[in-house]
């Protein structure tokens, strides 16, 4: 039999591993110091020393873009540990026994994802403050109505089934049935989503800390790195340029892996 | 008027070249009626389809010859087709629930074939449009003319699906199992009226099956399809009386014969496992938000026992409560009045062996679970003890390692039967069990529940639609209309000497005796 | 006409949820007004005073009524850091993030439609591919990230408006215009990509279903099987994703008006964020949370009247 190519999870893959093994690298091996200025280089051009270039302080844009992708990585992977794991659980208790209960949650789930999702990290961080860990939590509670919902219609659907139900017939508690029999069938749903709530993440924090109430220095974060180089724009295209491209490679990776998935 | 010659179907989406219909040939005279019977993957809806231009993809080669009153249908352009596509040849689907357009209304999809192939003013398209429904017979045309198709009940739709088939008065209708979907009365009324139609307006029907007794109630002539291939062709009564083929002769041996000779076990000494009695349950209709809610009965008051042994048939349509009642005595309906008896050792096999099993565990681990649950058993216990059910439903070892998803249906209803045994139980509800399956796969199964119940001693209830199928495995019968029970006693008697009028509905409406 | 009020009643309710829980968040979470009004140097005494004039030490319930009530007569509370009232302080930003919204749903509605139909019609061909490629990009760009290579493109290499230069409504309405159009392209840009996909494989995924193949035994073309039969049933679910589109669109106003030096609301709270001023950011955000309830909430109307099958359950 021929196989078809599924180009999405190919190229996905490839965009994706490459991104994630460039900040791989990062962890362990830097060429320069992110922080360390440079009046003699302030907005080198693209060269064998510097490959992208150097920003308005001298700092090697290179450095900055594997540390800056890192912390965008870290924050997304928590927001949606946070908002995964606590959407799984609401979703699955109230879209398994229903009834009042369901009927709350979801009104307050309803309410809470009228918000968009930056809204509402933003009223959380006005409340808190901002910062790397104030940004995770801020998105991840954000993010919890919209993973509830893709759970919760999940074990509406499943609950129904007659597996789950030959299950009851032969005694299986309630606990089992959500997390033994039905759980490892939402996966097929769950990783495209997770990956797709992924990405969200990842467009979110830059997003915040492009407006600078995200990230805070001295970490380094994209979205920063992008507001410092829109004030630059007419004088170094090229820094906007590198920043973005590493959060359009790392989102765009991510979506085609959900949609290749999907494909099978 | 129409001539099919050697056609071949092939699929080219794999890098083999995959043949679903092989030489097939056919030829049908004005007004002829003629049945295509066969198991599922045997190329009879293939062939229609071919028929109707409605295998037009692009990785599909159809080679052979198709004239339809002289014209080369397999060649001819794409408007040629089209031209003749529900004006001279139309065609119905199995399911009438998902084949109308959800979102318009019946009396426009009745009309576009007029739209499309005749130049008839709004008014006059109306009263066609009317005339077929009626023709249909539909009680209230011109009220269904602007209702939406979710307001219709299955049969009511696939009235519609006929009306809009025969609006353009075609030559040549197709009916590819236009009745599986449906209730025994329902379908034998759409018999009555292909009949009817064919012998007004001289339409020629090619009616496809996979129920051999129903073709033998419809048509004329019959072609047996097996793997693509034709069996067997010719008339319908000689064919059944002396079938020439090992194929055919299986196919009409795994009908279920209602012998007045039937040999009765006797259960007298018999102990009593199970006992229902007075059973009554119903749902609450919500009305709206604030609204109290009006409760509707579905089971009203039902009794009954079994023995040890005992297979006892439960029969009525949909909607009749058999489910709900199915749905008590397992213990997943709990808000219901009345005493069950001996309920703690009842397990159930479900109608759709697809659906109830867990796509995402092997067989092996399904086939523990109810073990796991009950506890005290080692993993190598456990283990031992599936390969000895495998056995026994008549599988191989190597299936426990397996998923459902790489299992035929009769393999998987098999496991399912194993998993409800698998903590020894008493009682066994059999809710449709054999419904979704080909007539020899069913054949096989019922066979194995007959032995089971002999090598355990289980009682069966066995609910089903299909009064052949009762009758050839149950001890006793019950048939249930609207949540009451009307009528019970041994085959025999409530084949033969039946007291009430649906029973005699239900036996007439199935053509159990011809 | 039931299925309205239920609808209604619903709306109302979940607004209701939404203000009490922002209430809730910004007075226990952020500590003292007072203090945050006078500084942590201030005397006790004069802390006190403010809190009695304030009306800070009544009961939670009594204090939220009150806010309530006043919310919906028109008065949004006083601010902290500007010596203004909040309704004064928003009422000539409105119109702003307004047009910006709407300008982005008119470019979202007039693109992607067209585009997502022809694609699906003209599905597996190269146009299709080009365009489900260039799709994912798109999809994968930030809203703020598309906002600056605009500037870059329209306004640094093209010349066609200049970056920063944002001019008044008041001013001058037709310059104002002009320079929306940019952001609001910005918003609209990663939305028509996410639109033409839905719409592309929702008709895709129709075109399987069993009414298609009806519909083609009477004859039609692929054109008539498309556009009579699919077309109404793939847009349903567009319909619904477009109200939902909507939250999305004015958050990433938000963000936009950034990158392009824009004084509207989301100016007006990122600044009020960093100077906590709570009474302009609470009123911000229920503001905005009405306005996506009420639009989702006509959504869900436009849909039930255009599906048959729950129009239905109105009746019964």
């Amino acid at each position: 039999m021929k196989k078809k190519i599924n180009y999405n999870l190919l190229v996905g893959g490839i965009l994706a591993g490459g991104m994630l093994l460039f900040i791989l690298i990062g962890c362990f091996v830097l060429p320069y110091d992110p922080e360390a200025m440079n009046d003699g280089l302030r907005f080198a051009r693209i060269s064998p020393a510097h490959p992208f270039g150097c920003d308005n302080f001298g700092r090697d844009i290179f450095t900055r873009v594997m540390v800056g992708a890192r912390t965008t990585l870290v924050v997304a992977l928590g927001t949606v540990a946070i908002g995964a794991g606590a959407g799984t659980l609401i979703g699955s208790v109230t879209g398994y026994f229903g009834g009042w209960l369901d009927e709350v949650v979801m009104r307050v789930n309803d309410a809470l994802f009228a918000f968009p999702s930056i809204l509402m990290a933003l009223v959380v961080v006005s409340l808190l403050g901002s910062g790397k860990y104030h940004v995770i939590l801020a998105l991840g509670i954000a993010f919890i109505p919209s993973f509830a919902r893709v759970v919760r219609s999940q074990y509406l659907k499943l609950k129904e089934m007659d597996y789950v139900k030959n299950a009851r017939v032969f005694g299986c508690g309630h606990l089992r049935i959500m997390f033994v029999h039905i759980l490892p069938n939402t996966l097929g749903v769950m990783v495209p989503t997770v990956m797709i709530g992924f990405n969200n993440a990842v467009l979110a924090e830059a997003g915040m800390s492009y407006l600078g109430i995200g990230v805070q220095p001295p970490d380094a974060s994209l979205g920063r790195m992008l507001s410092e180089a829109q004030t630059y724009l007419f004088k170094q295209p090229m820094y906007a340029v590198f920043p973005g491209l590493a959060i359009i490679i790392l989102v765009l990776g991510f979506s085609l892996l959900a949609d290749g998935l999907g494909e099978k | 008027m129409l001539e099919i010659r050697d056609l071949n179907i092939e699929f080219h989406d794999h890098s083999v070249p995959e043949t679903v219909v092989y030489d097939f040939d056919l030829s049908m005279e004005e007004g002829d009626i003629v049945g295509i019977v066969g198991e599922s993957g045997s190329g009879k809806t293939m062939s229609a389809l071919a028929l109707c231009g409605l295998l037009a993809r692009h990785d599909m080669e159809k080679k052979g010859k198709i004239l339809f009153e002289g014209k080369e249908l397999l060649t001819c352009s794409r408007q040629e087709m089209r031209a003749l596509q529900g004006k001279e040849i139309s065609i119905i689907f199995q399911e009438p629930m998902t084949s109308l357009n959800p979102v318009k209304k019946i009396g426009w999809q009745v009309e576009e074939a007029l739209r499309l192939h005749t130049d008839l003013s709004k008014e006059e398209c109306y009263e066609r449009a009317i005339w077929a429904l009626r023709e249909a017979e539909l009680a209230e045309p011109e009220k269904v003319y602007g209702q939406y198709p979710h307001e219709l009940s299955g049969g009511m739709r696939q009235r519609v699906m006929i009306a809009a088939a025969i609006v353009c008065k075609p030559k040549i209708l197709v009916a590819d199992e236009p009745t599986t979907a449906l209730d025994v009365t329902i379908q034998a009324q759409i018999i009555k009226l292909l009949l009817k139609l064919n012998e007004e307006q001289k339409t020629a029907i090619l009616f496809i099956s996979h129920d051999l007794s129903l073709v033998r109630r419809l048509c004329r002539r019959v072609v047996v399809m097996q793997n693509g291939y034709i069996v067997e062709q010719g008339d319908v009564e000689a064919i059944f009386r002396s079938p020439r083929e090992e194929y055919t002769k299986r196919l009409i041996a795994s009908i279920p014969s209602c012998d007045r000779g039937k040999q009765e076990k006797d259960l007298d000494g018999a102990l009593e496992v199970f006992r229902a009695e007075d059973i009554a349950a119903g749902y609450r209709a919500s009305d709206g938000l604030f609204g109290k809610g009006v409760e509707k009965e579905v089971l009203k008051g039902i009794s009954f026992s079994l023995k040890k042994g005992e297979i006892l048939g439960l029969v009525g349509e949909s909607g009749c409560g058999k489910s709900t009642l199915a749905k008590i005595i397992v213990g997943l309906k709990g808000d219901y009045r009345g005493r069950l008896t001996g309920a703690g050792k009842v397990r159930m096999v479900f109608q759709d062996p697809y659906g109830s099993l867990n796509p995402a565990k092997s067989v092996g681990w399904l086939l523990e679970e109810p073990l796991r649950l009950q506890g005290g058993l080692s993993k190598a216990e456990r283990h031992r003890m599936v390969l000895e059910m495998l056995k026994k439903v008549g599988l191989e070892e190597s299936i426990a390692e397996r998923y459902p998803r790489q299992l035929s249906g009769g393999q998987r209803q098999r496991v399912c039967i194993g998993l409800a045994l698998m903590s020894r139980p008493e009682v066994l509800v059999a809710d449709e069990a054999v419904s979704a399956l080909d007539v020899t796969i069913q054949a096989q199964i019922l066979r194995l529940l007959a032995q089971l119940r002999d090598e355990m001693g289980l009682a069966i209830l066995f609910i089903s639609h299909d009064l052949r199928v009762v009758y050839q495995i149950c001890d006793r019968v019950m048939i249930m209309q609207d949540g009451e029970i009307v009528e019970e006693g041994t085959p025999r008697k409530v084949y033969f000497e039946h007291s009430h009028p649906y029973t005699a509905q239900l036996l007439e409406a199935s053509g159990v005796f011809g | 006409m039931k299925y309205v009020g239920k609808k209604a009643l619903t709306m109302l309710l979940t607004l209701l949820l939404v203000s009490f829980l922002v209430f809730l968040c910004f007075t226990v979470i952020p500590g003292d007004p007072a203090v945050a009004k006078l500084g942590t140097e201030a005397s006790p005494e004069a802390l006190e005073t403010l809190r009695e004039e304030m009306g800070l030490n009544r009961p939670f319930m009594v204090r939220y009524t009150d806010w309530l009530l006043s919310f919906v007569r028109g008065d949004l509370g006083e601010s902290y850091s500007y010596e203004s009232s909040v309704g004064e302080l928003l009422v000539d930003k409105v119109p702003i993030t307004i047009t910006m919204s709407l300008m982005s749903m008119l470019m979202i509605v007039a693109v992607s439609i067209p585009l997502g139909l022809y694609v699906a019609h003209h599905e597996g061909g190269v146009v299709d591919r080009v365009i489900y490629a260039v799709n994912q990009v798109i999809m994968a760009i930030p809203a703020f990230f598309a906002g600056i290579l605009i500037t870059l493109l329209f306004g640094i290499v093209l010349k066609l408006f200049v970056p920063g230069g944002y001019v008044s409504y008041s001013k001058d309405f037709g310059a104002f215009l002009a320079y929306m159009v940019f952001p609001s392209m910005a918003i609209a840009l990663p939305k028509i990509a996410m639109t033409v996909k839905l719409l592309r494989s929702g008709m895709i995924e129709e075109k399987k279903q069993d009414y298609v193949r009806t519909a083609y035994s009477r004859g039609n073309n692929t054109k008539g099987v498309l556009y009579k039969h699919v077309l109404k049933n793939a847009m349903l679910p567009i319909i619904t994703f477009l109200g939902m589109t909507f939250t999305d669109i004015i958050a990433g106003s938000i963000v936009v008006e950034q990158v392009f030096g824009i004084p509207g609301i989301g100016r007006i709270l990122l600044t009020s964020i960093s100077r906590r001023d709570y009474p302009v950011v609470m009123a911000v955000i229920v503001c905005l949370a009405a306005v996506v309830i009420v639009v989702s909430a006509l959504v869900d109307l436009l849909y039930q009247w255009l599906d048959p099958r729950i129009r239905l359950e109105d009746k019964a």
